[in-house]
């Protein structure tokens, strides 16, 4: 029986409002203080602590790299493909989530769909784009 | 008028007036004393005596009553002895000056008589002395019955006035009792010797003069007699004078002589023992050139000598001598009336007195027995002999008498306490004591009613001043233990002063200390704030450290097997920044509990402080007051000290006052004792 593999996924946040976006279309991780642009706010999502660390990331999709301004822990998920599910259409695309992982033993984190936060596929998108300044 | 005047000018104008009036009276008197040739001198000079007369009673009069003017001036009219002198002036003027009027009438008509007598020799008629001597006895008689009672009169007023004036100033006055009866018989005396002595002199000089009148008359009859016989007759003259000698004797005539002389005045017939000629031969010689007939019968002597012309070479020349028989019954009849009003004047008017005085008297003596010894009740009725003004008098002094003697009863009986008695009778006396008795009888009730209260309140301060007594007895011991308190408390102060000034120095060193302790805690959280950044910046750290192993992480992955190792070593640096970070957490809670515990302890250091700069301030206050409080304990010990003697002293007077409350209560019983003798008439009806 060959191995299952295993796919690998930057969480935001805490259980049970952590997203979770696929680690290969993160090309970098930069503290909020440090990055200077525009960038997709997804600061609702994750955590609702309000003190917790502001970090922006730089994922690829299908087009144009983008920026998402996040909030809370990040750390790294590691999942069989068996456990990453596809949510229906019907119910994904309603919440611009793609997968829902459900690895054994910590509950469940759905994926954001990247494909859709693409510049051609924000249209009606929930999150705003804002520019981030550095702080100084 | 009169009114206004001084008393010393009205009774110098009253006895003027009265000398100018009695002077043309007197002259009246001179009339029948002497010849008409003297009565010229008389009339000039007895006016002047009387004026001499006027101001000698003017000076007496001045002289008695200066002392009274002096009295009455407005100078001297407060002085004591002044009124009793001008006083006893008035009470004796009157008499004084009586007796001074009527010598100086008297002597004034001797005078006049002594000046007429000098100055006109042969003025006096035969007994015109013995009439002159009675006119002046007549006349001192009669100015004393004028003088004395005008002179009472002219100084009632004036006596009366000294009399309320020495009342009013409580002065007595030194009045010599007079005998009424005694100046009224001298009055009635001197009114009935005056006028008759009076009368009497004249009629005796009327007598005198009649009989010298019928004894010219006689003489002439006799001239013409024998002058008519012996022309009728032819007969011898010698018998014919014998014969007229013997016939006139048996007339009653003493002695008649008869002659014929010539034209020159020779006897031609025996003269006889008295010869007419000789006695009246100067008035013949002038008489017979002129007249055929006269009659010359002079005052001063008891013969009368007439003469008749016979022819023109004879005349009868005839003598008649009278005795004085006939003026000497006069005098004899006279004398005895005189002497009968003499002495039945004063008698009658003694009588008359009496009946006035005695009844007086008695009023006097019974007025005097009350007033001075008070013996009303004792005094019997007066009797009453007759219904005039004395009588009257009398009877209502009984009246008086028995209003006293029911009042002397009445007072009697409720000086023994009996206040039931009533009292009769109108007027003041009765109502004031009619009002007396009630006002006494509402006093001893409420005397009574007070006395019993009295008597309840004396018991009462008995009992409290007993009682007040042992209070203060105690409180003085309080006193005492109160000051030996003090004396303890005083020096307690001072120990506590002295454990003050501990706690002071204490509090002053812990306010250092934590002044030192704020500073360490100040530089403690300093050096706390330098950890947290320090920790900060350490936490930054891991934070990138954390980021570029998640970033390695990420490449790992993408590398696929070649970048597991990587990975590996990225997980781990992931855990290790996140250790760090936990432990920068850890520090920085670390951090944060010691600076919170430093501004903690800075806060309660403060605090501290505080307390301590209030425990400072409070040992210094306490040491202040300790110290006052030790000055004013001594101060309240010697106070307690001096309470404690007034608490002593409170002692013994609240002794004394319940020595008095007894004494008092004993006086109430004793009055209320005494209260119960009087019987009223509310007792009487209960």
């Amino acid at each position: 029986m060959p191995a299952e593999r295993m796919l690998q996924f930057v969480v935001v946040g805490a259980a049970p409002a952590a997203v979770a976006i696929p680690a290969a279309a993160v090309s970098n991780v930069l503290a909020e203080r440090d990055f200077t642009g525009t960038a997709l706010d997804l600061r609702e999502l994750g955590t609702q602590r309000a003190d917790a660390g502001g970090h922006v990331l730089l994922v690829r999709g299908a087009g144009a790299p983008i920026a998402l301004r996040v909030r809370g822990e990040l750390d790294l998920l590691s999942a069989r493909e068996t456990e990453v599910l596809p949510l229906p259409p019907s119910l994904g695309h309603a919440a611009w989530m793609s997968h829902l992982i459900a690895p054994r033993g910590i509950p469940l984190v759905l994926v954001l769909d990247l494909a859709r936060l693409d510049e051609s596929h924000t249209l009606g998108c929930p999150w705003e784009s804002h520019s981030v300044e550095p702080e100084t | 008028m009169m009114s206004n005047l001084k008393l010393t000018a009205r009774c110098i104008l009253t006895f003027a007036v009265l000398d100018a009036l009695f002077n043309p009276l007197l002259m009246v008197a001179f009339v029948g004393l002497f010849r008409i040739d003297a009565l010229g001198v008389a009339a000039f000079i007895l006016p002047l005596l009387v004026l001499g007369k006027i101001l000698v009673n003017s000076l007496f009069l001045s002289s008695e009553l200066s002392v009274y003017e002096r009295a009455t001036g407005r100078n001297e009219r407060g002085r004591e002895d002044l009124l009793l002198s001008a006083d006893r002036a008035l009470q004796r003027l009157p008499q004084r000056f009586g007796i001074f009027y009527a010598t100086s009438w008297s002597l004034t008509y001797a005078l006049a008589f002594l000046a007429v007598y000098v100055l006109v020799p042969g003025a006096f008629g035969p007994r015109a002395i013995d009439a002159a001597g009675m006119l002046v006895a007549a006349v001192w008689f009669g100015g004393f019955a004028f003088g004395f009672p005008l002179a009472i009169m002219l100084t009632t007023a004036a006596a009366s006035d000294c009399s309320l004036k020495a009342r009013e100033r409580g002065i007595v006055l030194d009045r010599d009792p007079i005998g009424l009866q005694g100046r009224i018989g001298f009055v009635a005396l001197s009114l009935g010797l005056g006028p008759t002595l009076w009368m009497m002199a004249l009629g005796y000089m009327k007598e005198v003069q009649a009989a010298t009148e019928q004894r010219g008359t006689l003489s002439a009859l006799a001239a013409s007699e024998f002058a008519a016989r012996v022309l009728a007759d032819g007969g011898s003259t010698t018998r014919f004078a014998e014969e007229f000698r013997l016939s006139h004797r048996a007339r009653g005539v003493e002695r008649a002589v008869a002659l014929i002389s010539d034209g020159s005045l020779k006897p031609l017939t025996q003269v006889g023992d008295v010869d007419p000629i000789s006695i009246a031969r100067d008035w013949l010689k002038v008489e017979v050139e002129r007249n055929p007939a006269g009659s010359w019968a002079p005052r001063d002597r008891d013969v009368s000598v007439s003469f008749r012309r016979l022819g023109q070479n004879q005349i009868a020349i005839a003598l008649v001598q009278t005795s004085q028989g006939a003026s000497s019954s006069f005098l004899l009849s006279a004398g005895v009336f005189a002497l009968i009003v003499a002495l039945w004047a004063p008698l009658c008017a003694v009588i008359l007195a009496r009946a006035v005085s005695l009844p007086i008297e008695r009023l006097t003596r019974a007025a005097r027995e009350i007033v001075e010894e008070g013996k009303q009740s004792e005094m019997a009725t007066l009797p009453v002999a007759r219904n005039d003004e004395v009588g009257i008098l009398t009877d209502r002094f009984n009246d008086l008498l028995d209003l006293m003697r029911d009042l002397g009863t009445a007072a009697d009986a409720i000086a023994k306490g009996d206040l039931r008695v009533a009292i009769q009778g109108k007027g003041e006396l009765p109502d004031a004591f009619r009002g007396m008795l009630g006002s006494l009888r509402g006093m001893v009730h409420q005397i009574s009613e007070t006395s019993v209260e009295l008597g309840s309140a004396a018991t009462e301060i008995f009992a409290a001043s007993q009682e007040q007594e042992a209070a203060a007895a105690s409180q003085s011991s309080a006193m005492e233990e109160i000051s030996r308190t003090m004396d303890s408390l005083s020096e307690s102060a001072a120990h506590v002063s002295e454990a003050v000034r501990g706690v002071l120095s204490n509090a002053e060193r812990t306010l250092d200390n934590t002044d030192a302790m704020v500073r360490r805690i100040s530089e403690l959280s300093t050096h706390a704030g330098r950890i947290g950044e320090i920790l900060e910046v350490i936490r930054e750290i891991a934070d990138k450290s954390d980021l570029l192993a998640l970033n390695g992480s990420l490449e790992a992955n993408r590398a696929g097997e070649q970048g597991h190792g990587f990975a590996l070593v990225a997980s781990e640096m992931r855990r290790l920044a996140e250790r760090v970070t936990a432990s920068v957490q850890d520090v920085k809670r670390l951090v944060t509990d010691i600076r919170e515990s430093g501004s903690t302890t800075v806060m309660a250091t403060e605090e501290s402080r505080r307390l301590a700069q209030g425990t400072t301030e409070a040992a210094r206050q306490i040491t202040f007051v300790t110290q006052q409080q030790r000055s004013g304990t001594e101060q309240v010990s010697q106070s307690v000290k001096g309470i404690a003697d007034v608490v002593t002293q409170a002692v013994s007077a609240t002794a004394q006052t319940r020595t008095s409350a007894e004494r008092l209560k004993t006086q109430a019983d004793r009055l209320t004792d005494l209260v119960r003798r009087f019987e009223t008439a509310a007792e009487r009806a209960a």
